[in-house]
């Protein structure tokens, strides 16, 4: 079934639309969440929160034509909470990592006070992601949105690691320069 | 802001980047070139079946006769091929797209396409080149209920004219079991689908490469029938022109601020901020708008959307024109179905929220 077909069985409060969003996305949506919480049981969890958020979120939004991403960050979303909750315990290392390398887009570090609102932060990602060539933003959003390693990513645009790596490193001074000049400070 | 919490605010960037992103192939030069030519020919990310095409000999191929069925055409001829094969990565070879939707009447008089008076909704695009030759026209009608999903039907048509170029990038086939060959008349027609599936017809002439497809909800019965309507009359590709037609692009409320200027609330002044938006623009002029507002706490705390152009579903959906509106009748509506839609100088404009009062004290501001 199309993703127009299962949204409009969402708007149109028929649960048919859940087994078949399930069908269609439900392993993608386990391993995005697996692949941040390194955990089954929780990623099997935030699978099925997803589909209750959607549930829930359709309508108002009607996303015919990108019911994957919308439903990809919800579940990354989840994910992320989980380990939030999890931080205390046991903190992911992939996440320290990930953490780790954000930093370095942060023009001044400051952990006092966030003086760029959320949609600020928002607007200004999306104008700097558009200044970047598809390959460079999909490889960019493998690591940083689908919070993917450094060898799947290789892996999956045929690259080296190391081309991997410098492609982020680059992306990611581009990105500090991008909301210096901007003046944005975090 | 710390790394960890950048990290997390990623989530908050364009959901078109991200659908970028899992689609994303790198382009890769490869000796699959027949297969991509075939492929390439009707935008085929999806089709598959003539890759099983290329694979097939004569066995289980059935004979057409004057008594064949629409459901003989997906009968099945017990071939199974696997379900998936990334034969090479995806890349529409297509610059540019103009809209006909408008001409509906015109192309049916001129018997271009058949008239479906029980489907009200259609869409018609053409594809082209770099150097402004055709490359596809996809056509589609549709048709909704406005309870429940009884009388849904999505057809659709997509035809590319014959003279095709041959494409250094490739494409990824999904390759479908159970593809049903029918020879008829010296032309392969290869269908796919069954009960409660989406389903396809998918042939080539001298005229050019042409596939129909219906929803899971259309009828074997249905998608022949388009199927025989095209098969007799293929489609005259001259009528769809690099320069005619319309174009469709999209923008945002910042960029284009003048857009349903007179008809949209004063956000600011309520205290909302608008979180998202997207304008669609018709030739450069707006004609579909959706504003996402934020209250502080909640991105989308109203979700306001106006359409110059409503088609029959959202025009009885409105409850009422906007003068005739009162706080009681929008208060019931929004507690019952979460939206309200209603006509305001020829637009049609829906609104989703839960917060009533909120809705009202915008719908009341345009009242006065």
């Amino acid at each position: 079934m199309d993703d127009r077909t299962i949204v409009e069985l969402y708007l149109r409060r028929d649960e048919t639309a859940i087994r078949q969003t399930e069908a269609q996305y439900g392993a993608r949506l386990r391993a995005l969440a697996y692949g941040i919480t390194q955990d089954a049981q929780a990623s099997e969890e935030c699978e099925n929160d997803t589909y209750l958020q959607a549930w829930n979120a359709i309508p108002p939004h009607e996303p015919r034509t990108y019911l994957y991403a919308f439903l990809a960050r919800i579940t990354r979303h989840l994910a992320l909470n989980v380990c939030r909750a999890q931080n205390t315990l046991k903190r992911s290392a992939r996440l320290c990592t990930l953490s780790e390398e954000m930093e370095q887009c942060i023009p001044a570090p400051d952990d006092l006070s966030c003086r760029l609102d959320r949609m600020a932060l928002a607007d200004a990602l999306n104008r700097f992601l558009g200044t970047l060539s598809a390959e460079k933003r999909a490889v960019f959003l493998r690591r940083y949105w689908f919070l993917e390693s450094v060898e799947s990513i290789a892996a999956r645009f045929s690259f080296s690691r190391s081309k991997v790596k410098s492609m982020l490193m680059r992306t990611r001074m581009q990105l500090r320069g991008f909301l210096e000049k901007e003046g944005y400070t975090l | 802001m710390r790394g960890s919490e950048l990290l997390e605010q990623m989530e908050q960037i364009d959901l078109k980047y991200v659908e970028e992103a899992e689609r994303f192939r790198r382009k890769q030069r490869q000796t699959w070139l027949r297969w991509a030519a075939a492929a390439a020919c009707l935008c085929l990310a999806a089709a598959g079946v003539f890759a099983a095409l290329g694979r097939q000999g004569d066995a289980g191929v059935r004979k057409w006769n004057s008594a064949y069925r629409a459901e003989d055409y997906f009968r099945g001829s017990g071939q199974t091929v696997p379900e998936e094969k990334s034969v090479a990565p995806a890349e529409t070879p297509c610059s540019r797209t103009r809209m006909f939707s408008d001409r509906r009447a015109e192309l049916e008089q001129a018997g271009v396409i058949p008239t479906l008076e029980t489907h009200p909704l259609f869409d018609l695009s053409a594809n082209y080149m770099d150097d402004g030759t055709l490359h596809s026209v996809q056509i589609g009608w549709y048709r909704r209920s406005l309870v429940g999903l009884e009388n849904y039907s999505d057809l659709v048509l997509l035809a590319a004219p014959k003279e095709l170029r041959p494409v250094s990038d490739t494409v990824d086939v999904n390759m479908e079991a159970h593809v049903t060959v029918t020879e008829r008349d010296g032309v392969r027609i290869e269908a796919v689908g069954a009960e409660q599936t989406q389903k396809r017809m998918t042939w080539r002439t001298e005229q050019g490469w042409y596939q129909v497809s219906g929803s899971w909800n259309d009828s074997y019965a249905d998608v022949a029938a388009l199927f025989e309507w095209f098969w007799a009359h293929p489609l005259d590709f001259t009528q769809f022109p690099a320069d005619g037609g319309y174009q469709l692009t999209s923008s945002t409320l910042a960029e284009r601020p003048d857009a349903f200027r007179d008809v949209l609330p004063d956000f600011a002044s309520f205290g909302y901020a608008q979180s998202d938006s997207i304008v669609v623009l018709k030739d450069g002029e707006p004609t579909h708008a959706e504003i996402h507002l934020s209250n502080g706490d909640d991105e989308d705390f109203i979700h306001w959307c106006v359409e110059s152009e409503p088609d029959v579903y959202e025009l009885a959906r409105c409850m009422g024109a906007l003068e005739t509106l009162t706080q009681q009748s929008l208060t019931a509506q929004i507690a019952q179905e979460g939206q309200i839609s209603f006509l305001q100088d020829g637009y049609a404009v829906t609104v989703y929220s839960r917060a009533s009062q909120a809705v009202w004290a915008l719908v009341a501001s345009l009242q006065e």
